[in-house]
């Protein structure tokens, strides 16, 4: 661990750097902000003012070579890729928002750059960074509900994250929609517990934009057995938002909602009990109950004890491996009420 | 009548989105969507839809997003009183070639006159009610306009309902949350109509001539109750809610005494400070962050948990609020209405007829609320 907080730069000020990494910055003592960078100087600016820091602000990455440490990249997903080799080459280590890249091949490009240099990527997959996801790997290895019938995950609410510009629709800044977004943090879950999904089907709502709604199907394979899965993400509702496991003995469900417990159903002498299961016992690497602050936290254990970080760089590939199969074998999702015409004008 | 590009203000909302994916996916007509708040663009971002940001406040900016467009419908709300008089602006210096605007029944006031039923005998004016007073301002310009040459044609949608309404979404939770209740037992009036049939008679404006320059209603073919309104959604929730009826007077009785008051503004006012989400607003200012921080944590420090809950305030400690509550001030104006309005000159002027009766709009509406989880179980977001 660094004795001397960590100097960092932040690239790309906008709504996840001052709603998520700024606040959560605040109340971690390992890390100094020492630059804030975007494309628009005065968006550093207000940064800085709103949370009363004193970093120096630019609008090119570069300004920040030898200066910083480590730095945070919250810019749009194409950008990622660019801007975290760049940071490699300063010799930086970085923590990339999700999805690390637009497509697998950049991540794969990125992961090999980080061994060569020597530096560490870690992916702001938040989720793994929840206590409860760690409580439920451990309660899966324990088979504590029997042998796993189905699996599923959700996650999507009426979208409300503040945009300043239309470029949150745009596929070549983002890579994709809801499931892009959204999506790859269940996914991302998923694959960290059960590893690879095969037999993938997919599904979404999309009429030639960007998809509002998906549901991504595939099957878990355990031993000789196949346990169907299912990927949910939503912009237009409310979802389960969270992990539902279907046991032979019970069911455990994981809501992002209650990060203190997981509830477990089980069957008990033939009736049903409810359980909530908490931290105590579970191996976890980091302090915090905020998933971000935990990320930062273990970002910077990783930065200072040069051991690889929770959500490295390598183990995020195979989540957007998958969503790009998905994507390729797109089907529509029924809508009845979109394409019922009452006449044909 | 062919369009270059078609501009669709109010592009994100109930009608303009659905009006988007017709225009796309059915009538194939290219269009531009205005949209003023990017986060409430989803619908119409599946459809890869042109999006130009705009607020009618500036006109600028709708003078960037009519540029290249030769019609306009103009379906946004806004409370800027410039509104029109800017959009009309951008469309006379774009020089147009069609203006279809979106008004509503609402311009007739909250209880028309039978003369109100016919586009011929009807006459709009104020009404002290704000939402109607609003539409006759807007309609009023756009109507000075039309008379000064611009080639307009307003349409009066009566009850818009089908997927996304607000009226069904907020039926819905009412009847999930156990507070399903009735207006004089719903004898009230609904002039229904399926948000279809009001995106049909837009095209159908953008289509024919013979409208030019007039008003006219778009209604559903067979007005129905709005017990029959309400409980066709609220009876969608299994198990079935229980209903509550109230008198008009009673509930008009009940909303005199909320009328603000200097106390209530006063309550108001400390519920405001009260208020996590307001602190967490006021924290993000650097000057009042510290401030807060530093009386909630002297606070923990001297006052004992029991002292600190009280002070949190009553809304705080209240336990669920006793149901069910009494109809809101909006649904009393919509649902005391005894008038059905005739969609006779629609019909003959724009070659137009509804095509999606109740039963039919309902069951589509009925897709589209399961689809969205907003039939399940009553915790929100529990479908899985």
């Amino acid at each position: 661990m660094t004795t001397t907080p960590i100097r960092l730069g932040i690239v790309g000020c906008g709504a996840v750097t001052r709603i998520s990494h700024l606040r959560a910055l605040a109340a971690l003592p390992e890390y100094e902000v020492r630059y804030l960078c975007d494309k628009n100087l005065e968006v550093a600016r207000a940064a800085n003012r709103e949370f009363g820091l004193n970093a120096k602000v630019t609008t090119d990455f570069n300004d920040m070579s030898g200066e910083i440490d480590a730095a945070i990249v919250c810019a749009w997903p194409s950008h990622h890729f660019p801007i975290t080799m760049g940071l490699l080459k300063m010799g930086v280590d970085v923590l990339c928002e999700k999805p690390i890249t637009t497509t697998s091949s950049d991540a794969i490009e990125l992961a090999e750059a980080a061994t060569r240099s020597q530096r560490i990527v870690a992916v702001g997959q938040w989720c793994r960074c929840l206590k409860i996801s760690w409580i439920l790997r451990r309660l899966l290895s324990l088979e504590f509900v029997g042998q796993i019938q189905a699996v599923t995950a959700e996650f999507g609410d009426e979208l409300s994250w503040p945009m300043a510009t239309g470029a949150y629709f745009d596929r070549k800044q983002t890579g994709g929609g809801v499931m892009f977004d959204a999506g790859i943090h269940v996914l991302d879950l998923i694959v960290w517990m059960f590893g690879e999904l095969h037999q993938i089907t997919y599904r979404d709502d999309s009429f030639g934009g960007m998809e509002a709604n998906g549901i991504l199907s595939g099957v878990i394979k355990s031993g000789d057995r196949e346990i169907p899965c299912r990927v949910a993400a939503s912009w237009t509702h409310a979802l389960f938002n969270g992990v539902r496991i279907v046991g032979t003995e019970g069911e455990i469900h994981l809501r992002f909602a209650n990060r203190d417990y997981i509830t477990v159903v089980k069957q008990v002498a033939g009736e049903p009990m409810v359980l909530r299961i908490g931290e105590e016992g579970c191996d976890m690497p980091f302090r915090s109950g905020s998933p971000q602050q935990a990320l930062l936290e273990d970002f910077a254990f990783a930065v200072g004890s040069r051991r690889a970080p929770v959500t490295a760089v390598d183990s995020a590939i195979l989540p957007l491996k998958i969503l790009e199969m998905a994507y390729t074998l797109r089907r529509p999702l029924e809508q009845p009420w979109v394409t019922s015409w009452g006449n044909q004008p | 009548m062919t369009y270059s590009k078609i501009l669709v203000t109010g592009a994100t909302g109930f009608i303009g989105s659905r009006l988007c994916e017709k225009l796309a996916l059915q009538y194939r007509l290219p269009y531009r969507a205005l949209v003023h708040n990017f986060s409430k663009a989803v619908r119409i971002a599946r459809l890869g839809a042109e999006m130009a940001p705009g607020d009618l406040n500036n006109p600028a900016h709708l003078e960037a997003a009519v540029s290249g467009c030769d019609a306009v419908v103009h379906l946004a709300f806004g409370s800027a009183a410039k509104a029109e008089e800017n959009l009309l602006a951008a469309c006379r210096s774009a020089k147009i070639k069609r203006f279809v605007h979106v008004s509503s029944m609402a311009v007739y006031g909250p209880s028309p006159s039978l003369e109100c039923t016919h586009e011929r005998t009807a006459k709009i004016g104020r009404y002290s009610e704000p939402y109607s007073d609003a539409k006759v301002r807007a309609e009023k310009t756009i109507q000075r306009a039309i008379n000064n040459g611009l080639p307009g044609i307003i349409l009066r949608p009566t009850v818009v309902y089908g997927p996304y309404s607000p009226f069904v979404i907020s039926i819905v939770r009412d009847a999930r949350a156990g507070n399903v209740t009735l207006l004089d037992d719903g004898r009230g009036v609904c002039n229904a109509v399926y948000v279809d049939d009001v995106c049909d008679a837009i095209y159908a404006a953008l289509s024919d001539d013979r409208a030019l320059g007039q008003a006219v209603v778009i209604n559903g073919d067979h007005a129905i109750n709005w017990r029959d309104f309400n409980l066709t959604f609220a009876n969608m929730i299994s198990p079935r809610p229980q209903i509550a009826n109230f008198s008009t007077e009673e509930a008009r009785a009940f909303w005199q005494t909320k009328k603000p008051s200097f106390r209530s503004n006063l309550a108001a006012v400390k519920k405001l400070l009260r208020s996590s989400s307001f602190q967490d607003q006021l924290e993000t200012v650097p000057a009042f962050r510290s401030a807060i921080r530093w009386s909630k944590k002297s606070l923990k420090g001297v006052l004992s948990a029991d002292r600190i809950s009280a002070l949190a305030g009553p809304a705080a400690r209240r336990p669920n609020q006793t149901l069910p509550l009494v109809p809101n001030p909006g649904r009393i104006v919509r649902e005391d209405f005894r008038l059905e309005f005739s969609n006779e000159l629609a019909k003959s002027l724009l070659n137009w007829t509804p095509c999606i009766d109740f039963a039919r709009g309902a069951e589509l509406t009925r897709t589209w609320l399961e689809y969205s989880g907003m039939l399940g179980p009553s915790t929100r977001g529990e479908r899985l």
